[in-house]
């Protein structure tokens, strides 16, 4: 029988009868070990601003030097300060200036893809699109032998449980533990599948989900263009906006509300997160 | 000298050698990066091949239909012959005379026999394993121009990661897009597999699902189902209209939103889609029923037959990569439809095998020449091996009944034709016993260069992988020889 030992650190001694898998563990995340520490902080950081302060996030090399080794010296300090808290890191990061950037850039940092000085927009992953498509719908997710109402976020497992639009838009099969697995790209398909797939044509046109509600419930088609802006976008339509928006007279309303509904689901400000 | 760089939200451009030093020189000009792009994007698409580069056949295909034979068919027995070799490796089946002097085929090839002057055969198609190579790992070569970097002892692969070596058709479709709203890399009618093992060398690995090919794993013999393709009943071709006008007033209301994700290149995607969708040309080209029942007949009513028939529509609807797979698992039974005849190599061969295949193909060869489809698509069909000359032998680490052949690498043949490829042709040779070359060897990798060359692609374009590394299309030179 070989010792078990770890990659560049110090062999440990088990005791016959414990558990290898936490002798594991208490190296991997001892405030002595370099990398672990280095390695998470940069992958949060890299949810929250689309891209790693080393990137790619698991390539992590002498020759793929972070943009910016100051920052991720100082969060990486603080993260183990905390004690690893991933809550308190994400606190951190989210409260922080540089995440409050607008997308839009000034004239000086437009031509920035690395240094974080204007924020990037990241497609919504497959499970934030298909959760974000059943909240702004009003239409609960339903897998097979799972729960009702269940959320994409919430799915235990990407071997298991899932649907097709979840495979197209690159949730992880979690056959690989590179972060590489998981696309957020725009494609044809994803196009041909938002335009005229099943997943968002029966959310938009189902006879029991919020736009239907609404069209027979408030006889004000502004109030209703307002209402469709708010569950889609989050905020109110603008007056010009409001002012080139017609739903359309009697039987037609409703055709009118979802096809407004499909087309801010179908905007980027929709299907980016910014 | 300028290859295509692919869509501006791609997430990896190609770029050839040449032009990392080229834009390595520029930068001293004064000349930044975005110059550089701009410039590429007014210089004309194709443009002669790299210096170095053979120039003949460069260009010469706009499309190709790659028929993917799967589990290895058996050279011997099917397009190279052996009658002076002695009975354990001639096997049961006669050599007949073909349309060309000089070239003969096994008797189970008579109609291909009639059209073969249309087309080139590679006899000399060769390459040796590292280690153990089962179906898949070989599969996963042609199609990707690469070795899997995981092998196991048995020759088994893992299922599809996305950090595989893209298929070819995806590396193609980025890197020549169409400008049609068509589907650009197509793969019918069902998965390359090994066992449990589906989909190996069938995807666009690192370039992202979006360069996947549009898998149409259905029996084109039987009736097809094309909802994808066709308008939600509760959308009228109007009420799309009306759709795909309010969504561009919606988006330019957010003019900051636009172009802050321009780089993916959202409208030009949507565009496609609602002219796929509303235009009905690609639902109408996998529609077999405007074909005569005359032509169907000749291709053959089964699977395969069917199946080049629809590759043929798609072609001619603009599509730019066809691959039609052989309808069997790579390794499954030899008796009922697979090539992998470990056992039993000549009654299905001769019953069921070679007929459909016959069929198909010299339907195909002559069909695309009458419709002048053949002069610029190119067609290629071969195995991802070989079976080995003598009977009964095991060469694989497999068992091999007296009747059966095991996998052979060293030694076997490739069909391929249009796109200025020679007509009536052999190219390289093989020894007396069709176990190795003896004249111009052809590596499976070179084909894959073969076909980029065709295209008017570089080759040796790099493109960037899962982790931002520079990778060459294929590492291998294109056989310019096989053009006339």
């Amino acid at each position: 029988m070989v010792a078990p030992k770890v990659p560049y650190g110090e062999t440990q001694s088990i005791a016959p009868g414990e558990d290898r898998r936490e002798a594991f563990a208490s190296w991997l995340t001892s405030k002595d070990n370099p990398y672990f520490a280095k390695s998470t902080v940069n992958r949060f950081w890299s949810y929250f601003f689309g891209r790693g302060i080393i990137d790619p996030v698991d390539d992590i090399r002498a020759g793929n030097p972070p943009s910016n080794p100051a920052l991720l010296d100082a969060l990486t300090a603080r993260f183990v300060a905390d004690g690893h808290d991933v809550r308190k890191l994400i606190r951190y990061l989210v409260l922080s200036r540089t995440y409050q950037l607008s997308i839009v850039p000034n004239r000086w940092n437009e031509d920035d893809l690395v240094n974080f000085s204007h924020s990037l927009p990241r497609r919504l992953s497959a499970e934030q699109m298909l959760d974000s498509i059943a909240m702004a719908t009003g239409r609960p997710l339903q897998f097979s032998n799972l729960p009702d109402g269940l959320r994409a976020a919430q799915l235990p497992d990407g071997m298991v449980a899932g649907n097709d639009f979840l495979t197209l838009f690159g949730r992880p099969k979690r056959q690989s533990a590179c972060e590489c697995e998981r696309s957020s790209n725009v494609t044809l398909s994803h196009a041909l599948n938002l335009i005229n797939g099943k997943t968002l044509g029966d959310c938009v046109n189902h006879s029991d989900n919020r736009f239907a509600k609404l069209v027979a419930e408030q006889p004000d088609d502004l109030k209703v263009i307002e209402e469709i802006y708010l569950s889609c976008l989050c905020r109110l339509p603008t007056s010009k906006e409001l002012n080139s928006i017609r739903l359309g007279p009697g039987a037609q309303r409703l055709e009118g509300a979802q096809d407004l509904a499909w087309a801010l689901i179908n905007s980027p400000a929709f299907l980016f997160n910014r | 000298m300028i290859s295509i760089p692919g869509l501006s939200g791609a997430t990896c451009d190609g770029y050839s050698r040449r032009e990392f030093m080229r834009l390595g020189g520029a930068g001293l000009l004064g000349l930044s990066l975005a110059d550089i792009l701009r410039l590429q994007a007014e210089q004309p698409k194709t443009t002669g091949p790299a210096p170095g580069q053979p120039k003949n056949g460069w260009g010469s295909a706009k499309q190709v239909l790659m028929i993917y034979l799967q589990g290895g068919p058996s050279h011997i027995d099917i397009w190279d012959p052996k009658p002076d070799a002695p009975s354990n490796v001639r096997g049961d089946f006669k050599p007949i005379r073909t349309k060309v002097p000089g070239i003969q085929l096994s008797e189970v090839m008579p109609k291909l026999a009639q059209q073969i002057d249309r087309a080139t055969l590679i006899r000399s198609m060769s390459y040796t394993p590292a280690g153990l190579f089962n179906h898949t790992a070989a599969i996963y070569q042609i199609m990707t121009g690469y070795t899997p970097d995981r092998v196991s002892p048995s020759g088994q692969l893992e299922p599809p990661a996305p950090n595989d070596f893209p298929h070819m058709g995806s590396q193609i479709s980025r890197l020549k897009p169409l400008d049609i709203p068509m589907l650009p890399f197509v793969m019918l009618p069902r998965p390359l597999q090994e066992s449990n093992v589906i989909g190996k060398g069938g995807t666009a690995g690192f370039l992202g699902a979006a360069y996947d090919p549009y898998y149409f794993y259905q029996d084109p013999a039987k009736v097809i189902n094309l909802d994808d393709l066709t308008l939600r009943k509760e959308i009228s071709k109007e009420r799309l209209d009306r759709r795909s006008t309010l969504l561009k007033a919606v988006n330019d209301a957010m003019p900051e939103m636009e172009k802050a994700v321009e780089k993916y290149a959202l409208d030009r995607y949507y565009q496609k889609a609602f002219d796929l969708v509303s235009s009905g040309r690609a639902r109408d080209a996998f529609d077999l029923s405007k074909e005569k029942d005359s032509l169907r007949d000749k291709y053959g009513r089964h699977t395969f037959g069917q199946g080049l028939l629809l590759a043929r529509r798609l072609l001619e609807s603009g599509t730019r990569f066809v691959q039609m797979n052989w309808p069997a698992v790579a390794n499954g039974d030899p008796t009922v439809d697979a090539w992998d005849t470990h056992a039993a190599n000549f009654g299905p061969l001769r019953n069921l095998h070679c007929p459909k295949l016959d069929s198909g193909l010299s339907a195909l060869l002559e069909d695309l020449d009458e419709r002048g489809l053949l002069k610029e698509t190119l067609v290629v069909a071969l195995g991802e091996f070989g079976r080995s000359p003598r009977l009964g032998v095991s060469t694989s680490g497999n068992t091999n009944s007296p009747d059966g052949r095991d996998h052979w690498p060293y030694c076997y043949t490739a069909l391929i034709a249009g796109a200025g490829i020679r007509r009536g042709a052999l190219y390289g040779k093989s020894d007396a016993t069709g176990s190795s070359p003896i004249e111009t060897p052809v590596h499976p990798t070179q084909i894959v260069a073969t076909v980029y060359h065709a295209l008017g692609i570089d080759p040796h374009t790099m493109v960037m992988n899962h982790l931002n590394q520079p990778r060459e299309l294929v590492q291998a030179e294109p056989v310019s020889a096989l053009f006339g």
